[in-house]
């Protein structure tokens, strides 16, 4: 493999991977903002 | 020659770096596609129906997280049917542009994301909903996976008409979201989806046939033939109205379902006989297609059966 597709492989992995972590982050926050709003509701505080 | 990606990446699949990119460069897009999205709205809408119609209060964020449990459930059950069935999907032209069989996600990670998501849709359910509607969702997961995937998909022709219970369970989950029970009207949904899944699975394994055989999966047509196969759809849509009916007798919808559905089973049966009387694929593909429509078009009448004011708004005064 060239130096030049190492790169644009290199490249395209980072992307893919802070893709895949903000994808990640996202369902997280998804995830406990759920449980907090289903807590208010369940404690009748909603 | 076959890329690794549909992207500006020129790598054999063979390389190393194929290998390496599989390992570490699957996209968002290639998970969502695990998920089996159209094959979760449909999941979705029939649960949100069953939850719907059901009798009873439920807050409107308790039945959104609901259904939003059985949507992830569903999307789990597809990611772990994709990874069990890898090497059939590869083989067969419907599927074989699938992530795993692409190279686009591991196999692995792809169990790893099914079980993940599984786990946390019946967590939730149980924690938010409650214990009967998460227990119908882990026996789902459960029937899909273990009994319909692993069993009986490669073993018998009888495949998709047990299997098809696990495609039938959304409405009686989204049900036992509101009442915390099973109640012969929910049976009644599930049972409308059990029998409507041969003759709707059966008309695309009619075309797909070849794609079966090559795949060694023993569907009704590569089994008993075209013939059989086409004269057992017909039974099954002169069976159905009696079922599709039963939510007027039990109370649940009133009568313009009823009516709706009468012309749908008449719409159902009709193709089945054009089908059973037809040598081409073009009546199959109808049938396919219109069964979509009769599944879609039931639950909808029967949400539109129960809206508040809509028996009222057209001054009928009959209701169910």
């Amino acid at each position: 493999m060239s130096e030049q597709q190492n790169n644009a492989l290199q490249a395209e992995k980072q992307k893919r991977l802070k893709q895949r972590n903000l994808a990640l982050a996202g369902a997280l926050i998804l995830f406990v903002v759920l449980v907090f709003v289903i807590s208010l509701v369940k404690m009748g505080g909603a | 020659m076959e890329k690794v990606r549909r992207n500006a990446l020129d790598i054999s699949l063979e390389s190393e770096t194929a290998a390496d990119m599989i390992g570490a460069g699957a996209r968002v897009g290639d998970f969502w596609a695990l998920l089996k999205p159209r094959v979760m709205s449909l999941v979705v809408f029939s649960g949100f129906a069953g939850l719907y119609v059901a009798p009873g209060h439920i807050h409107p964020l308790i039945g959104a997280v609901a259904v939003l449990c059985i949507a992830v459930a569903a999307g789990a059950s597809g990611a772990m049917n994709m990874w069990y069935d890898r090497d059939i999907d590869s083989v067969m032209s419907r599927t074989c542009g699938r992530p795993i069989p692409k190279g686009y996600v591991a196999p692995e990670q792809a169990l790893a994301f099914g079980l993940t998501l599984a786990g946390f849709s019946v967590m939730v359910m149980a924690l938010a909903v409650n214990f009967a509607a998460a227990a119908l969702l882990a026996f789902t997961i459960f029937f899909y996976v273990v009994v319909y995937t692993i069993w009986l998909k490669r073993r018998t022709p009888q495949n998709i008409v047990i299997g098809g219970a696990s495609g039938a369970f959304p409405p009686m989950i989204g049900w036992a979201a509101v009442t915390g029970s099973i109640d012969w009207a929910s049976i009644a949904l599930f049972l409308l989806i059990f029998m409507w899944t041969p003759p709707h699975f059966w008309a695309l394994a009619l075309w797909r046939n070849p794609d079966y055989t090559k795949a060694g999966v023993p569907m009704m047509p590569v089994v008993a033939g075209m013939e059989s196969t086409k004269r057992q759809m017909l039974l099954y849509t002169l069976t159905l109205p009696l079922i599709a009916l039963a939510p007027v007798y039990l109370g649940v919808a009133g009568w313009v379902y009823g009516a709706v559905s009468i012309l749908l089973n008449a719409g159902f049966i009709y193709h089945a006989w054009r089908v059973l009387k037809s040598a081409d694929m073009i009546w199959p593909k109808r049938m396919f297609a219109f069964s979509l429509l009769y599944l879609f078009l039931h639950f909808a009448m029967l949400m539109i059966d129960r809206a508040p004011g809509l028996i009222t708004l057209f001054g009928l005064g009959i209701s169910a």
